[in-house]
């Protein structure tokens, strides 16, 4: 069975209002279709720069659900594989400004704004909505198993929600999150229902927290039903996932070594994941939910997108065939 | 098998943390420029023949250079580009006593490509309008000989058919100095390399000029333009391409809103011509006001394969 690919938009929204007008859409559904995509992973966004991101706001930009999936598809872009939320991010539309999994009162309303992706993602030809399983890290919350299990009556109950649509629910643990090992990781999982919850592996984040991402991949193999497969250019050797607004401070800003970009393209050559050795795992264990390739912090977005393109068909997918 | 393949013109700047550099800089910039160009579906490159020592120098030879590019998925150097914008006391090309100069110059180019299947031998067949000026019968005829010269040297030496390109700033730049030209030049030997966005410039209708000339056309470069030059921004100084008073980027990639370029038009005269052959895709400046030259080709090659070929094919053969 060969592994179905898709690309992550995120790379060309990298500023509030740099990802808007349809033209740009266009220009990326293009671009990453000549370079041998045909499925894209869209973020949740809000408000009037993030047309994208929501189902109203895709309606008033394209007309219809439809419209948009018209649009891609005239692009070359058969399906819209998973949309990517964080509950931290503001919701204008539903005068939220920062909802949390670990506070149960929020539950309602996570569950809630993630409701109108049950229908969606059906619609634009996907099935998995990607959370951020975990806040940052913060002294005042640990890991522990009830926090875990306030975090998993959430996503269970989103699970729930989304299954009967079938749509899949990923729980996804990046390199700032207060999860910071395999067995942080297990133990939220596990108390989650695999029917309905799985895991969303990102394999530059993994290896920026020092972890083996094929190794992970091999432990939850069971669990996994999602992967964002990039590159990572250096570890956090200095911890400082426990900065204030480490998306800021320590992914923008380069931490106190000034670190260019974290993330690069697949076949970076100051890359710390083996790709390779990652797709294979992925072959080898049958894995069947999407592989994501992503470049964040692109300085050409049309660049990363070539260059994991051949990387793709040129290496990967040949062995895949081999 | 295809009829037709794509190749690409050379013209590439990215940004780094050094400011803009391009493929010669280093290896690893050249490879990152060849995936990128293979992996929207191009097959061949262009080049301009002055830099043939710095790939050289890069790869230890332009046969390496030819085995890095078919790893990455390109075939080979396609064309090799020259023109000498500027007259020069050195080197005046309607000077016949400088002719030599110029044959010698480009026998040394081609020399340096031998053996590597390299079909073309691109020139802009005079210095720009006003270093040429006055553009008269004379001057062209002096110029033809040239080229007749050069192309015979060009064809039976080096196998190499010798394409001109008339940019729209170029001494022979409007339909009735391009039928002069074409006139006094020998169809074995001097052949018309169509820039699509250059004529359009100019004035003159690319799909017109192909039909009338489609025997003796080698080759293209397909690239749009939104503006016709009707005032003379051809004479700007120093470089017309940067100096108009009417726009500051003249060229854009096919498909871009706005073209003037009739592409579908000038595809299915191809299809009725029985094209078979290199078609070039040039993105030159496409990073003036905020673009770049990966979006540019990504883009063009999506509208080359999802609009041009099944023009040219037929769209059950697409």
């Amino acid at each position: 069975m060969t592994l179905r690919w898709s690309y992550a938009l995120n790379q060309w929204n990298n500023g509030h209002d740099r990802f808007v007008l349809r033209e740009a859409h266009a220009n990326a559904f293009k671009t990453l279709a000549i370079s041998g995509f045909d499925a894209v992973e869209i973020p949740c966004g809000s408000g009037r720069w993030e047309p994208l991101g929501r189902k109203d706001w895709i309606e008033k930009f394209y007309g219809s659900v439809a419209g948009l999936r018209a649009d891609m598809a005239a692009c070359g872009i058969k399906a819209a594989s998973s949309f990517l939320f964080n509950p931290a991010e503001p919701i204008f539309e539903e005068g939220a400004y920062g909802l949390s999994v670990l506070n149960p009162a929020d539950h309602g309303r996570i569950v809630n704004t993630l409701r109108q992706y049950a229908e969606l993602l059906p619609a634009l030809g996907g099935d998995t909505l990607v959370v951020r399983a975990l806040p940052n890290w913060s002294e005042k919350a640990s890991v522990d198993l009830a926090t875990m299990q306030v975090a998993a009556d959430g996503w269970n109950a989103v699970g729930a929600m989304l299954a009967p649509h079938g749509v899949k629910l990923a729980l996804n643990f990046d390199c700032v999150t207060m999860a910071r090992t395999g067995d942080d990781m297990a133990l939220l999982l596990d108390l989650c229902d695999p029917e309905t919850v799985g895991l969303s592996l990102d394999t530059a984040d993994a290896a920026i927290m020092g972890l083996d991402p094929v190794a992970l991949m091999g432990r939850f193999a069971g669990r996994l039903v999602h992967v964002q497969l990039k590159n990572a250019l250096e570890r956090d050797t200095l911890g400082e996932y426990r900065l204030p607004f480490p998306d800021k401070f320590m992914l923008a800003g380069g931490g106190a070594r000034k670190v260019a970009r974290w993330y690069g393209e697949l076949e970076s050559e100051a890359g710390i994941v083996d790709i390779a050795a990652c797709h294979a795992a992925l072959v080898a264990q049958g894995y069947a939910g999407w592989v994501v390739v992503e470049s964040d912090q692109s300085p050409v977005p049309a660049t990363s997108a070539m260059l994991n393109g051949w990387f793709v068909k040129n290496r990967l997918k040949h062995a895949e065939l081999a | 098998m295809s009829k037709i393949k794509w190749q690409y013109a050379d013209h590439w700047r990215t940004d780094s943390p050094k400011g803009p550099v391009n493929q010669f800089a280093s290896r690893a910039e050249m490879d990152r420029f060849i995936k990128q160009i293979a992996a929207v579906g191009l097959r061949g490159v262009g080049m301009f023949a002055w830099n043939l020592g710095a790939v050289s120098a890069m790869f230890g030879g332009l046969p390496a250079y030819n085995a890095f590019l078919a790893e990455r998925g390109i075939e080979k150097i396609v064309d090799l580009f020259w023109c000498q914008p500027q007259a020069s006391p050195g080197m005046t090309l309607h000077k016949p006593e400088h002719a030599g100069r110029v044959m010698g110059m480009l026998d040394h180019f081609a020399g340096l490509a031998g053996g590597l299947g390299v079909e073309n031998l691109i020139v802009m067949p005079a210095h720009g309008y006003v270093d040429t000026q006055p553009v008269d019968a004379d001057r062209i005829k002096v110029l033809a000989d040239l080229w007749n010269a050069v192309g015979r040297m060009s064809l039976e030496k080096h196998g190499m058919k010798l394409g001109c390109h008339h940019e729209f700033w170029c001494g022979i730049r409007s339909q009735d100095e391009i039928d002069q030209f074409y006139a006094l030049t020998d169809p074995a030997y001097v052949h018309l390399y169509i820039d699509t966005a250059q004529h359009v410039i100019a004035g003159v209708d690319p799909v017109a000029l192909y039909r009338q000339y489609a025997q003796r056309v080698n080759g293209f470069h397909f690239k749009d333009t939104r503006h016709v030059d009707t005032v003379e921004d051809y004479r700007s100084q120093p470089d017309p391409e940067l100096c108009a008073s009417t726009t500051p980027r003249w060229f854009w990639e096919m498909g871009t809103p706005g073209g003037l370029v009739d592409f579908p038009a000038l595809m299915q005269a191809l299809k009725e011509n029985n094209y078979e052959g290199w078609i070039g895709v040039e993105h030159d400046k496409a990073d003036v006001g905020g673009g770049n030259y990966p979006e540019s080709t990504a883009l063009a090659m999506w509208y080359a394969q999802n609009v041009l070929e099944p023009i040219f094919y037929g769209k059950a053969a697409a």
